[in-house]
């Protein structure tokens, strides 16, 4: 499963970096290398999430979708981020809460993000979540997060909803 | 078939041990192929609608491995009626093609055509033997064992089920031994009580795997031949398609310690080593526990405690983990093979009658091997899965002596 | 032009043709091509695509209901409650097919497509209870059946060995007095852990004097391999599909009766059937989804077309012969319109019950389907939830409101989830409905996108079923207290209530040929080779799922017509040399 690290995020032309490095936690101090908005897409997302690694195909499939949906707000914030990553010494997760999601501009879009990842869609006027692939429903994160499945995908065989769920 | 006209006790608890072998080994089997499915998909390796196919193989082969296992408690039944007691032991993995007469080599290996013929020869029914052409695999019985020989597993429980109809008193063990579902979570399990208990015992276990004449579709039989078809039709439809993960044949933690199986594949990769130690430990915990259950052991609550744990061991850690361990890299290449769950037996001491003992013994062990699923679960590339594994085992354990009420739930719904 | 005197052909002439590809249909299909007879399936839906497929298109939908996986292959699809033209229209389908004249309106629908409903439903086959086969005897309201439990037990069984029902058969012998005199097919479904959790603290618990027990509800559902279906893996999409197979589907029996040399011709909406001079219904026309028309013989007809298309069709077909319609003398035809119609407490557990997990319920409480309170107000069955608060959007909106009103996210988002959703547990009640001739099916002056008449339908709730309604939530609001749950919202207004998806009565079965539409063998009184053979034949509704009731319904009608075939003749129509 082609999963990207954050910290290690690979771009095709880019050989893989050494171990040590690649095994930084979300948590980490920010780098001083100017990123890609691809590349801060993912780190934030990574923040949001709370998750090391992504999958690169939902990756690209939710940057594209944020840019179409998000415009111009998108990139504000990745710029945003990207220069308090650039700035800054501070932990990545009080970066997101106090400069990101507090923010009044800021924060609308970093919640579109997170609930693309949670949900696989994005709510629209009529408060429906707008699917755009059955890869992103089955990926949605909300799933696993309660200890469940995706409807249709349960991942498990007769008799397995009898058992309680361990967190 | 040649038959003998008396069967002794001691002949009848020597095929039923060989029915346990050949049982545990092909509930391995199922079990290291259905964890070796692929679990996610990627745009570049499964789509969606590939990821579905997969996921539906895999429900299918862990039901039957968990059919097998019924089997495997099933004999344990069956050899506790007969004075015996449940016998869990076998070979490691490859095992010896000429170790049983029916020359079955029980293998560890990733799902795909291969291992679905495999599966399909296992479960062969005799009367299809001289039908089908996959005559590597199953041979004619060796001339020399004329007295001793089966060609299937169902050939063996007939010799078995002739052998308890001609013993005069066959059923000597005591009933309230007999494991039913009120102690362990199989609710077809069968209690051995009489011959005619003993006769739909056996024949539940045949049904299932190799149907009757007439109807084969619903029995494993059926069931893999039509995986194997299915298999078949995706490749067509998609040559690039690879339904499981790259695992190695029967991977071994230590190869030069795996008796019996001096052939298995050495996992060298420690991270991923240590994981599947971790699986064999937890493995071989959860048999002995669930030997206890099936032990003329006395102390119902025990036994019960015991028997929830160990089915609950089998669903929540030993698959999570075993499904882990097929993503894991075999070596040190990340590109590389993965392993998969070793399923390695080794040394170990039978669970004692005392019940204070026993309880001590698992109690000890369960927090020995948490304390290395803790340490394996903070590793920076430590799977995601294996942190409920260790919330799992935290709950277990903190069952104080596992036989204290538990919040897990009894059977009877 | 005029179609009905225009040749039939011989490979237009069957022993039976039968209108519907639903479960009713399907069975009897199988039945009689299984016996060498010569059966046309018409089916006004199509069989649409791979279940891969069907799936897929339901995992990429965004609204996501009972029709989302069924979206047909073509724009000039026939129009259902299910089957909008558009696919972005489905959330209204059920009201734009539908002439709505209320007072309320009528909440359930159905599929059009080959298998018909079975596609979406849950796949619950509890058994009708003896005393709902005789309400009028036993409480002095509604109307009585002309069979009794007895006499419709051994197909039950039947019906049960065909559809494949896992249950257990110590807890259901003789529920109600309901005897079972054969044993389930398969082991039943096993319970989640919600139910266990629920039966555990409801055992030492009586509630209004009672001791409610939970039962494991009986399901057509696979526990093991069964007829070349899988067991149930616990998808928790049983609504709308099921993506294995393990759940029924009516092409199952479909498929079975094509390959017994059934004909089945899709795409093909029955527009009328004619009525002979000496009174007999052999002629079907219909019309196909490319427009053309087609017209075809049957010595036998069966109307299979669930309640609302059926009763819709022998209105159609009114003629100077059968001004009132087909088999309408007694002008019951489209009258006694009914549903099961459900409420829902939605409740927050103190301890975790991992819902979203296995079938979206696996067991129910059947304690008050019956008793002598049947002489005052409804009948309920309760059924234990597995699927949260789907109903209220979770868990997407428990996502949304942690992520956007209280900006959460990281660990602590995936924390609090996990514990709200987790103790996310649902109690239904499902009440019955008395047959009213005031509820019917009539045609509407609306037609559909086929230039066809749309169901007209009046429906309105009595005091009976209202009355339920109060007792089913006292009980309800007692189990969350004993599981130590608090309910979000406990709505007691008996005209807020959800559809069942059971459509039944509109073509009743009698005695007295005045007041019935059909016999005891689900024969038209008035064409005595017409059977009219589903749900539509209830005369009264009790509580129970309807399904396998239809089927064994459908299995005992086919018997009959297997008895009584060889002594019906072909129609007056002429056969092509």
């Amino acid at each position: 499963m082609l999963h990207v690290a954050a910290e290690g995020f690979v771009e095709k032309r880019n050989k893989s970096k050494p171990r040590d490095q690649a095994r930084a936690t979300a948590g980490n101090q920010a780098r001083p290398v100017v990123e890609t908005p691809l590349q801060l897409f993912l780190r934030l997302s990574s923040v949001l999430t709370a998750e090391r690694s992504l999958p690169a195909d939902l990756v690209e499939a939710y940057f594209k979708r944020a840019q179409q949906n998000l415009g111009p707000k998108l990139d504000v914030l990745l710029d945003r981020f990207g220069a308090l990553l650039a700035a800054g010494n501070r932990n990545l997760i009080d970066i997101v809460r106090d400069e990101i999601l507090a923010s009044p501009d800021h924060g609308p879009v970093a919640k579109t993000v997170l609930l693309l990842w949670y949900i696989g869609g994005i709510q629209n006027a009529a408060g429906d979540w707008e699917m755009q692939s059955a890869d992103q429903y089955y990926g949605a994160l909300v799933w696993e997060a309660i200890g469940a499945h995706p409807p249709t995908l349960s991942n498990g065989y007769f008799g397995h909803w009898k058992y309680p769920v361990e967190r | 078939m040649n038959m003998e006209t008396s069967i002794s006790r001691s002949d009848l608890l020597r095929f039923l041990t060989e029915a346990c072998e050949l049982e545990h080994g092909l509930a391995c089997s199922y079990l290291f192929a259905a964890m070796s499915l692929r679990q996610q998909s990627d745009g570049r390796k499964l789509a969606a609608e590939q990821l579905l196919q997969v996921r539906q193989w895999a429900s299918q082969v862990y039901f039957i491995a968990s059919q097998e296992m019924l089997h495997l408690a099933q004999a344990w039944n069956l050899l506790t009626a007969l004075g015996g007691t449940p016998y869990y032991l076998r070979p490691n993995f490859p095992q010896n093609t000429k170790y049983y007469p029916l020359h079955m080599r029980l293998a560890l290996e990733p799902y795909g055509e291969r291992a679905l013929d495999r599966f399909i020869g296992y479960e062969k029914p005799a009367q299809l033997l001289e039908e089908h052409a996959f005559a590597d695999e199953i041979v004619k019985p060796r001339a020399a064992d004329a007295g001793n020989n089966f060609r299937t597993i169902g050939e063996l429980y007939d010799r078995i089920a002739a052998g308890i109809q001609n013993l005069p008193d066959a059923i000597i063990g005591e009933p309230s031994s007999q494991v039913g579902p009120d102690l362990v979570d199989f609710p077809d399990i069968v209690r051995v009580v009489d011959v005619d208990s003993a006769l739909k015992a056996v024949h539940l276990v045949t049904h299932q795997g190799e149907g009757n004449e007439t109807d084969r579709a619903d029995c494993h039989f059926g069931i893999f031949l039509k995986l194997r078809k299915d298999l078949e039709e995706e490749q067509r439809r998609n040559p690039q398609f690879a339904p499981a993960y790259p695992c190695i044949m029967n991977p071994a933690v230590n190869t030069s310690e795996n008796y019996g199986a001096p052939h298995a594949t050495q996992i060298e990769n420690s991270y991923t080593r240590d994981v599947a130690s971790l699986f064999d430990g937890l493995y071989s915990l959860m048999l002995r526990m669930l030997g206890y259950t099936f032990s003329p052991c006395g102390g119902a609550e025990l036994r019960r405690a015991f028997g929830q744990s160990a089915i609950v061991m089998m669903a929540t850690v030993l698959k999570p983990l075993g499904e882990a361990l097929a993503t894991l890299p075999a070596t040190e290449e990340p590109a590389g093979p993965t392993a998969g769950p070793p399923f390695g037996l080794t040394r170990h001491v039978v669970l004692p009658v005392d019940a204070n003992c026993a309880r001590t013994l698992v109690a000890e062990r369960l927090s020995e091997l948490t304390s290395l699923a803790s340490r394996l679960a903070s590793a920076a590339s430590a799977p995601a899965s294996l942190g409920r594994v260790v919330s799992t085992l935290h709950r277990l354990a903190g069952l104080g002596s596992i036989g204290a009420a538990s919040s897990v739930a009894r059977p009877a719904g | 032009m005029d179609t009905s005197k225009s040749r039939i052909a011989a490979r237009d002439s069957f022993d039976v043709v039968i209108i519907g590809a639903g479960v009713a249909g399907a069975l009897v299909a199988h039945v009689l091509s299984q016996k060498g007879v010569r059966v046309l399936l018409l089916e006004a839906g199509e069989s649409g695509g791979e279940r891969r497929d069907l799936v897929l298109r339901y995992a990429a939908a965004t609204f996501k209901g009972l029709g989302t996986a069924y979206a047909a292959s073509s724009p000039d699809k026939i129009p259902g409650p299910e089957q909008p033209a558009d696919e972005k229209d489905l959330k209204v389908a059920r009201d734009a097919y539908y002439d709505q004249q209320g007072p309320e309106k009528y909440l359930s629908t159905y599929e059009r497509r080959v298998g018909g409903s079975t596609w979406h439903w849950l796949g619950h086959t509890p058994r009708n209870l003896p005393n709902d086969f005789r309400l009028r005897t036993e409480y002095n309201v509604g109307v009585d059946w002309p069979i009794g439990y007895a006499d419709l037990e051994p197909w039950y069984c039947k019906a049960e060995a065909e559809l494949g029902v896992a249950g257990d058969d110590s807890e259901w012998q003789n529920v109600h007095g309901a005897f079972r005199s054969a044993a389930f097919p398969m082991a039943k479904i096993w319970p989640s852990w919600s139910d266990l959790q629920f039966a555990r603290a409801l055992k030492d618990a009586p509630i209004e004097g009672e001791r409610l027990v939970v039962l494991s509800t009986p399901s057509a559902r696979n526990s093991q391999e069964y007829d070349g279906r899988p067991p149930c893996a616990g998808n928790a999409s049983c609504v709308p599909i099921c993506p294995i197979g393990a759940k029924y589907d009516a092409s199952v029996h479909v498929k079975k009766a094509t390959a017994n040399h059934a004909e089945l011709r899709e795409r093909s909406v029955v527009t009328s059937l004619r009525v002979d001079r000496d009174g007999s219904v052999h002629r079907v026309e219909y019309k196909k989804w490319d427009g053309t028309t087609g017209a075809v013989s049957g010595r036998v007809v069966v109307v299979a077309a669930n309640a609302i298309e059926s009763a819709k069709l022998l209105l159609l077909s009114a003629s100077d012969e059968v001004p009132n319609g087909v088999a309408n003398s007694s002008d019951q035809v489209g009258r006694n319109l009914m549903d099961h119609l459900q409420k829902a407490v939605l409740a927050s557990s103190r301890e975790p019950t991992f819902p979203f997990r296995g079938p979206p319920s696996t067991s129910g409480i059947e304690n008050f389907r019956d008793g002598r309170f049947r002489e005052r107000r409804g009948a309920f069955r309760l059924s234990v939830g597995n699927d949260g608060w789907s109903r209220n959007g979770s868990p997407y909106n428990d996502v949304a409101r942690l992520v956007q009103t209280e900006g959460l996210f990281g660990e602590e988002l995936r924390t609090r989830l996990f514990h709200d959703v987790s103790r996310q547990v649902r109690v239904s009640c499902s009440v019955e409905v008395l047959a009213s001739p005031d509820n019917r099916v009539q045609l509407s002056a609306l037609r559909d996108s086929f230039g066809i008449q749309r169901p007209e339908i009046h429906f309105a709730t009595d005091d009976y079923t209202r009355a339920a309604f109060g007792p089913a939530l006292d009980v309800i609001t007692a189990i969350l207290r004993a599981i130590d749950a608090t309910p979000l919202v406990v709505d007691r207004n008996p005209l807020n209530y959800s559809g069942a998806g059971h459509v039944m009565g509109t073509c009743r079965m009698g005695f007295d040929k005045t007041k019935a539409v059909v016999d005891p063998d689900c024969r038209s009184y008035d064409h005595r080779n017409l059977y009219i053979i589903g749900g539509s034949t209830f005369p009264s509704c009790g509580t129970a799922n309807p399904t396998i009731t239809i089927s064994a319904l459908a299995l005992r009608a086919a018997n009959h017509i297997l008895a009584t075939l060889p002594q019906i003749p072909a129609g007056p129509v002429e056969r092509a040399k």
